[in-house]
């Protein structure tokens, strides 16, 4: 059994610290590769100098707000699924499993198609709305004078496929290019750019440091809802408002990069690995590897077949994948 | 902040009873499962509840620890309604322990034990040096000191239940209530725990009340008996007075002898497999 508290010879701050380096040099390694071939210095140029403009252009203009935007959307998505493991506490439990990202695809996707002149700010909110719509959708399902986790988790797997295929539908009825259906569908972030980078950060910093901060409410509920109660919390409301806020989290990030799999599944397992059940240390944790994660995957979705590029949510797929059954299998 | 409070409902104790259930109605849907039941606890007591299957026990102690809300009637502790004292005030004075919980399992008994300050301290609060004696008096108390690190996934059976009423010791309840606490041990760790409770009543004048399955064991640790059957009380009283052949036949639609034990005189409940008493007992009911 001590294999399951390997990380807890590792300090909270130790691996916070370490994770936040490495998603430091992935965003500089993202930044520095590309189709076009940059030297550190011309690179560095481009990010603190306006005097180089091809430099500029590249570094600045299109490679930065593309990598911001995936570790946002990496954040995101990894918070999410520590929210509603936890929540439902169930380990396979995720914003896509959940249906989440199910229905804020398909509300995104209905805006766009809908009212092709949408303003992008506009995408995000009614993205969330989406998720939100599908978390209402999965509590009422599963709601029977209270919320059991497997209910919870089943409603979820049912919502989810509805919602993609919904989504499905209208992207075939619409006029899109394959590209972009299929970076939606998939999850991708080809051409992202700073307006992008807008949409999506005021969720990440806003209702992000709201779940990293009510992540210790994960805590009393991992102990059963008796207990939870026992203690004198208000069950049912906490889990309502930690659902609204993996709804806002998946929803902006579906906004932007459509609908990845794997990310929210996979990320807080490898959190809780490292730093064991505390969920206020892996929460941040989570966020910081997600993010990592993202922008790493991002590289290889735009380097694999350069000067083309495949979506993101295949190579998290192909990455998530094998890692959560590897999970499963050793975990339980 | 908290002592005040602690002060007043021990001193209130010796006036009102600290929980009283008064004409309490509780169903789910239209199944009634309490029908009026009324009860009253004072401080220092431990009463065990007994009855049969589906009779009640376990939605009595769940409505008292204020997890269910009454269709009808009221719960009080120390004279105010439960539903009225606000979630954590109530968990500072009354800790309740479910059948068989489950934490993660790589949860350490010490992390466990932290998590019953939730009470006092909320999510946010700065670690305080009465946080950590208290914490430190549940270890010592429920004699797990030396398992502190381990993970629960690694405690036996006996263990893990005794690291569960750490955590509902480390909030200083004045009550503690526990739904079949000895479900799952074997005989040696079902004596070991109530043994545990029983000190804690006796030297720190914790009020237990628990549902116990086993009549026997019931009047041997506990003080007062109630029985429930069909969502009313049959008897309340002293083990010696409740735990007759007669009561616990009529109570279970079983038939029982029961004996005294020769060195405590504790009433001693042996069920009788006899099929011509049993058809007489089933025919009355």
């Amino acid at each position: 059994m001590r294999k399951l508290g390997v990380g807890r010879s590792l300090s909270a701050p130790s691996v916070i610290g370490a994770a936040s380096l490495l998603l430091l040099c992935s965003i500089a390694f993202a930044v520095s590769l590309g189709s076009a071939r940059l030297s550190p210095d011309r690179v560095f140029d481009g990010l603190f100098d306006t005097g180089d403009a091809a430099a500029r252009q590249i570094v600045w203009n299109l490679r930065l707000p593309r990598v911001l935007v995936a570790a946002l959307v990496g954040a995101n998505l990894s918070l999410a699924g520590v929210l509603l493991q936890g929540v439902t506490r169930n380990p396979l439990a995720g914003p896509h499993v959940l249906g989440l990202s199910g229905g804020a695809g398909f509300a995104a996707i209905t805006v766009v198609v809908a009212a092709p002149g949408t303003p992008v700010q506009f995408v995000a909110p009614a993205a969330f709305i989406g998720a939100i719509g599908a978390a209402i959708v999965v509590y009422g399902l599963a709601w029977r004078g209270g919320i059991s986790p497997v209910r919870f988790a089943l409603a979820g797997v049912a919502t989810a496929a509805l919602f993609i295929a919904l989504s499905t539908a209208v992207l075939a009825s619409s006029d899109l290019f394959t590209q972009s259906v299929l970076s939606f569908l998939a999850g991708g972030l080809f051409a992202r750019d700073w307006d992008d980078a807008r949409q999506i950060a005021p969720y990440t910093i806003l209702i992000g440091s709201g779940a990293v901060i009510a992540a210790g409410t994960l805590n009393l509920l991992a102990l059963g809802d008796d207990v939870a109660r026992g203690l004198g919390m208000r069950v049912e409301r906490t889990r309502l408002l930690l659902v609204v806020f993996a709804a806002g989290l998946t929803g902006s990030a579906v906004a932007v990069s459509g609908m990845l799999a794997f990310v929210g599944l996979v990320v807080p397992h490898a959190a809780r690995l490292l730093v064991g059940s505390d969920h206020r240390v892996s929460a941040p944790l989570a966020a910081l590897l997600g993010a990592s994660l993202m922008v790493l995957a991002d590289i290889v979705a735009r380097l694999v077949i350069a000067p083309a590029e495949i979506p993101v949510g295949i190579v998290t797929a192909v990455v998530g994948a094998p890692v959560f059954l590897l999970l499963i299998r050793t975990r339980t | 902040m908290t002592a005040p409070i602690k002060q007043t409902s021990q001193y209130t104790a010796v006036t009102v009873p600290v929980l009283g259930a008064n004409d309490l109605f509780v169903g789910y849907g239209a199944f009634e499962v309490l029908c009026g039941l009324s009860l009253r606890f004072s401080s220092g007591e431990f009463t065990a509840i007994i009855g049969p299957n589906g009779s009640g026990k376990s939605t009595l102690l769940r409505t008292l620890a204020r997890l269910i809300r009454p269709q009808r009637g009221q719960v009080t502790l120390g004279g105010q309604d439960i539903h009225e004292i606000a979630p954590r005030e109530f968990a500072r004075r009354v800790a309740f322990l479910p059948q068989a919980p489950e934490g993660p399992p790589d949860l350490t008994v010490e992390e466990l034990v932290w998590r019953g300050r939730y009470p006092h301290r909320g999510l946010f609060a700065s670690t305080r040096a009465i946080d950590r004696a208290a914490v430190e008096r549940a270890l010592e108390r429920t004699g797990i000191d030396e398992l502190r690190q381990r993970a629960l996934a690694t405690l036996s059976g006996g263990e893990r239940q005794r690291a569960w009423i750490a955590m509902s010791l480390a909030r200083e309840p004045d009550l503690l209530l526990l739904d079949e606490p000895t479900t799952f041990l074997d005989i040696g760790h079902q004596a070991e725990l109530l043994e545990l409770l029983g000190s804690l009543n006796r030297q720190r004048g914790l009020t237990v009340i628990m549902v116990l399955h086993d009549v026997t064991q019931a009047a041997q640790y506990a003080r007062r008996i109630v029985t429930l059957r069909a969502g009313q009380i049959m008897h309340d009283g002293s083990p010696t007075d409740v735990v007759t052949a007669l009561r616990i036949s009529a109570l279970f639609d079983a038939t029982v002898d029961v004996i005294l034990d020769p060195s405590t005189g504790s009433p001693i409940v042996v069920p009788r497999a006899s099929t011509i008493v049993t058809n007489t007992a089933t025919g009355g009911a």
